[in-house]
């Protein structure tokens, strides 16, 4: 009787580590390439509205302050623009997308040329206000791209999930499976 | 003591295994050749934009229900002027056959081209997260445009896009319709019907 029940042990751990399509309690998707030296520096593009520093220097600090991971984002006008990485806010049009992340990855320069682009063709505030999609929200979420995670759709609070809405806040900071994803990563 | 030994064997043997499930992860988000070069392009999609059918169906200059006949080999364009100056971008065209015509102007028969962002030529791999894929047979309703964003290079036979990719994009099987994995599961299942009334279909 106790060999069968080692052996339902045994079997349940494989199903539940092999079996595709059984879904663990993680959900974080790590995305292609990771920063040299677990440091993305940044800084902001020719395109941008100054009165949204704070909300994007918040946005990307979430990533920075996640404990035990030595992943940092850093604003850095000099090596942000050495590298390509940048935040920027234009108009790309009724993509349906308030924001978009492009990066590049090589294996000798890791993560580079990385372009935030908030689409203020859709109402943007940084107040939180029912009317317009919130700045820090969405940059946030692409700041985690960078990271990078990709979207996932089954942790609807989780700052990684694929969709906002107007006047929704709580992708501003990380939730524990966002948490989980950089230090996944680094 | 069996009891004891069996449990502590059952114990390294998962620890072994989640061991090799999470490196083969890793392999697999880092790529597995040292030069490889990849560009990754990754949104936040407007929920009440792109899943409500209507918004869709508004965005879209076409809809159609028809079979993918071929999808093309990869090939690389880099785009020219606009938000997205410079990037060399990765794109297949395909051929679908068109089965009925729900809004604009392609009739059934027609064979029309959709072109598709993501793939791998030489050294070169681009991602496109959340574009609606198809595969050669499927069978599905498409909501496109031949006004994409300009992401997508228009020279080289450029017919449509998919509308907001895998929030315009259904697989069908008989009268059922659904959308890919990426879209949250309340979102993903319509009926055509469903399709046909967003449409405002002139059939």
């Amino acid at each position: 009787m106790r060999r069968i029940t080692a052996i339902l042990l045994l079997a349940a751990c494989v199903v539940g580590f092999w079996v595709p399509g059984v879904k663990s309690a993680q959900a974080y998707s790590l995305g292609y390439g990771r920063f040299n030296n677990a440091t993305g520096y940044w800084t902001y593009g020719p395109l941008w509205n100054s009165s949204w520093n704070s909300a994007a220097s918040g946005g990307a600090y979430q990533w920075t302050a996640v404990t035990d991971c030595p992943f940092t984002y850093s604003y850095n006008i000099a090596l942000g623009n050495l590298y390509g990485n940048n935040v920027q806010a234009l108009n790309l049009g009724a993509t349906g997308k308030v924001g978009v992340t492009v990066y590049s990855y090589s294996t000798s320069m890791g993560i580079y040329n990385m372009k935030i682009k908030l689409n203020t063709y859709y109402p943007m505030a940084t107040d939180g206000r029912s009317t317009a999609y919130d700045v820090q929200s969405i940059l946030t979420h692409e700041f985690g791209h960078g990271v990078p995670l990709n979207d996932i759709t089954n942790y609807y609070y989780a700052t990684m999930y694929a969709y906002t809405q107007k006047g929704e806040t709580w992708k501003r900071t990380l939730y524990s499976d966002d948490i989980a994803g950089v230090r996944a990563a680094y | 003591m069996r009891y004891l030994m069996s449990c502590i064997t059952c114990l390294a043997l998962c620890v072994s295994l989640t061991g090799c499930a999470s490196d083969a992860l890793n392999a697999e988000a880092e790529g597995t050749s040292a030069d490889q070069n990849q560009t990754v392009v990754s949104a936040l999609w407007a929920a009440e934009e792109v899943l409500d059918l209507g918004n869709v169906a508004a965005a879209s200059s076409d809809i159609v229900r028809g079979t993918v006949e071929a999808v093309g080999e990869p090939r690389t364009a880099v785009i020219e002027g606009g938000a997205y100056d410079g990037l060399t971008v990765v794109y297949r065209d395909a051929e679908l056959v068109v089965t009925r015509g729900l809004k604009g102007h392609c009739a059934s028969g027609e064979v029309i081209s959709v072109r598709l962002l993501g793939g791998t030529v030489g050294d070169l791999t681009f991602v496109y997260e959340g574009e609606g894929d198809v595969s050669v047979g499927e069978d599905v309703s498409l909501f496109l445009t031949d006004q994409p964003d300009e992401i997508y290079p228009r020279a080289d036979g450029f017919g449509y896009a998919i509308v907001y990719g895998v929030n315009g994009k259904f697989h069908m099987d008989g009268d059922s319709a659904r959308r890919g994995a990426e879209v949250p599961d309340e979102y993903r299942d319509a009926s055509f019907d469903e399709l046909v009334l967003a449409a405002g279909s002139r059939d």
